[in-house]
């Protein structure tokens, strides 16, 4: 991909991932790297950094014999999505205005 | 590389953070290891990198979440989201740097003589196995020599050159055992002992790049 992905956008990736269902670390970095490049130990400081931050928790779940470690989106993480999410639809806009032209407002 | 392997020379390069991000970035790669498949190991190894690549990761984030602010908007309400979080980071950064240099050269007569303590009982230790060792190689030699004198003495009196040819071999198999067991010794306890004394050191440096 050509474009530079912020943290910010990172962030937000993350994040909504983990809003869809609790989920783990494996999953996550394959849901992200679905659509963005990024090397398989980006995503663990991401996802630690955002648990600090109070927009991810954490619990431990049994999986075929072991116990896996699943994430979830708080409500400040949602919070947090959501005001990406307003920010990601005005840049958008702003970038589709200059692209495609259209009205000028 | 096995996953044991890579998750123990993690968690050896994390040493400076604190036990919970260890234990959590652990348990971390430990599922990630295991949820990519067995067959899949070595590939996702090569992907992740070296362990001091993965820990340098863990450890820049550390960094980076506390000298740059999330980039949300300006002012406005994501500004509020981020200073409940500035606070008590701030209150964890430990010791200034001065006060533990200080600390350092004040405790020195504490810890000097720690650590030559520590140094020479890892000599004396290595001094012991060398010993050992040498003993078993002369006890080895001293076996075959018998033994040869044995052969020869058994044309003349074939029973006394059996005893001595039978104690020439007891001699050397215990020789070997002796070699074998310290070497055996020597690539275990030394390293441990080595490590030891290394972590011992880094203690008071613990605490700081923890917070760093």
């Amino acid at each position: 991909m050509a474009f530079i992905t912020g943290s910010t956008l990172l962030d937000a990736i993350v994040l909504s991932v983990a809003a869809r269902e609790g989920t783990y670390g494996y999953k996550i970095t394959q849901d992200v790297r679905s659509v963005m490049e990024v090397s398989e130990s980006t995503l663990y400081p991401v996802l630690r950094r955002l648990q600090k931050d109070g927009c991810l928790t954490t619990y431990d779940q049994a999986f075929a014999g072991r116990n896996r470690r699943y994430y979830k989106i708080t409500p400040a993480g949602s919070q947090r999505l959501d005001e990406t999410l307003a920010e990601w639809e005005e840049y958008k806009q702003k970038i589709d205005r200059v692209f495609y032209g259209g009205n000028e407002t | 590389m096995t996953k044991r392997e890579f998750l123990m020379a993690l968690n050896d390069e994390l040493y400076p953070l604190s036990e919970d991000e260890r234990s959590a970035a652990i348990k971390y790669y430990s599922d990630y290891i295991d949820d990519a498949g067995v067959e899949n190991l070595d590939r996702v190894l090569a992907e992740l990198g070296s362990p001091a690549q993965v820990a340098a990761s863990i450890k820049a984030d550390g960094e980076l979440g506390r000298s740059v602010p999330p980039a949300g908007p300006v002012g406005g309400t994501a500004g509020t989201g981020a200073s409940p979080s500035a606070g008590p980071e701030v209150r964890r950064s430990g010791l200034p740097v001065w006060a533990v240099v200080l600390l350092v050269v004040l405790l020195s007569p504490v810890w000097l003589p720690l650590l030559g303590a520590a140094a020479g009982l890892v000599v004396g230790v290595i001094g012991v196995f060398i010993g050992l060792i040498c003993s078993g190689v002369v006890l080895v030699l001293a076996g075959v020599f018998l033994a040869v004198m044995g052969v020869v003495s058994l044309f003349g009196s074939p029973l006394v050159g059996l005893l001595v040819l039978g104690i020439g071999f007891i001699l050397a198999a215990v020789g070997l055992l002796l070699v074998m067991a310290s070497v055996f010794l020597c690539a275990t306890v030394i390293p441990a002992m080595v490590r030891g004394v290394v972590k011992i050191c880094r203690i008071p440096l613990r605490g700081r790049q923890n917070n760093g």
